[in-house]
């Protein structure tokens, strides 16, 4: 039995519903945001501002995913895997950071 | 000619993604040239880039994770290696001139069509090793299913060869918005010895979160446009889902042979860019 074993594949699983239900959310925000877009006028601006919410929602998806999974990797007591996950999450946020200073 | 509109950067992107999809390469390594070419500055190029990225990572990763392909566990590991790569990626790309990167670029277009005419060979299973950490890195041993049912078990090799490797990828993609597979195929062939499907089912799930941390760093600054990202991603997402579909018709013996091609094609054209050559229409 290895690590990997472990969990029957549960965590598989709930990746698999966040990553799907996340991109199929983010991928609605944009496509409406770009027919917004296409009709002009005051619904541009409602389609940029819905745009720009569906990248965000793509960019935050793999960040939450690293959360889940730190947070199931605790929940499991499997505290070398917790603490590697938690370490992607604190570069992760790092590096927004990096970008929010500037640099 | 400056691209602007929406509905062309989609179509191109689901052409690029579509493409990419059938010999299992993201669509940045297309989409990036592509967009610099039509005449987009070079660091928007990446921004739109790594979301298209992200966006292929998340959609494709379903199918991998419930057949248990993708080792979650060995991701994680490794992606503390990306994630630092993208760090200091993106710490670079505020160093590093837009003819540098161009240059750049047309090297990995290049070196990705050598890798894509080699073509990809079946791993050694890795030898037993000894030493400090020796026992922990066993955990990490697993085992996948094959098409026929069976159960084989794998060991991974030479994780910090592997860890090195990934941290290099991790900050080509920052600098470049693509998915590194031209570093993460070696390392996760020859350095960890990885089975090949668990090996792209696995770098597969962890592109995301390597074009997450420089996609947020950018956008943050203010060089990653949503409106350009957009449409990318999109298109991206449905070429990817289309392409797997479509194109497993086509031979994949004539699909590599033109992927060289246009390989070798962008990586002319980038470095003609790069030289001043050519001029690509008016930046953004």
């Amino acid at each position: 039995m290895t690590a990997a074993d472990g969990g029957a594949g549960n965590l598989e699983r709930q990746l698999a519903h966040l990553l799907r239900g996340g991109t199929a959310v983010a991928c609605t925000l944009v496509a409406l945001g770009l027919l917004l877009g296409s009709v002009g006028g005051s619904s541009a601006h409602a389609g940029a501002v819905l745009t720009t919410i569906g990248v965000w929602t793509l960019i935050v998806l793999p960040v939450a995913r690293v959360a889940w999974m730190t947070g199931w990797f605790a929940w499991r007591r499997e505290a070398d895997f917790a603490a590697i996950s938690l370490a992607v999450l604190a570069i992760l946020l790092l590096s927004f950071a990096a970008g929010s200073a500037g640099g | 000619m400056l691209i602007t509109n929406a509905w062309i950067l989609f179509a191109l992107s689901l052409l690029a993604s579509a493409l990419g999809g059938a010999l299992g390469m993201a669509s940045g390594i297309f989409i990036v040239p592509l967009l610099v070419l039509l005449g987009l500055d070079v660091h928007a190029a990446v921004g739109a880039g790594l979301v298209s990225v992200i966006a292929c990572s998340c959609a494709s990763a379903a199918p991998f994770l419930a057949k248990r392909l993708a080792h979650v566990r060995l991701a994680v590991v490794l992606e503390v290696a990306t994630t630092l790569g993208a760090l200091c990626g993106v710490w670079l790309s505020g160093v590093v001139s837009t003819p540098v990167l161009e240059s750049v670029f047309a090297a990995v277009l290049a070196v990705s069509a050598w890798q894509m005419r080699r073509r990809r060979t079946p791993p050694a299973f890795a030898p037993a090793m000894t030493g400090v950490g020796t026992a922990w890195v066993r955990r990490l041993d697993s085992r996948y299913d094959d098409e026929a049912g069976r159960s084989t078990s794998y060991r991974i090799g030479r994780l910090p060869l592997g860890l090195a490797l990934m941290y290099g990828a991790g900050l080509l993609s920052a600098l470049l918005g693509i998915g590194s597979g031209v570093l993460k195929i070696p390392a996760m062939d020859t350095a960890l010895r990885l089975p090949i499907k668990v090996s792209s089912a696995t770098s597969n799930f962890m592109i995301g979160v390597t074009a997450a941390a420089s996609a947020g760093a950018y956008a943050l600054q203010g060089a990653l446009l949503p409106r350009l990202a957009g449409p990318v991603a999109l298109g991206s997402v449905v070429g990817a889902l289309l392409g797997a579909r479509i194109l497993f018709r086509v031979s994949a013996e004539a699909l590599r042979a033109l992927f060289v091609v246009v390989l070798i094609a962008l990586a002319l054209l980038m470095s003609l860019t790069a030289a001043g050559v050519i001029t690509a229409g008016a930046r953004h």
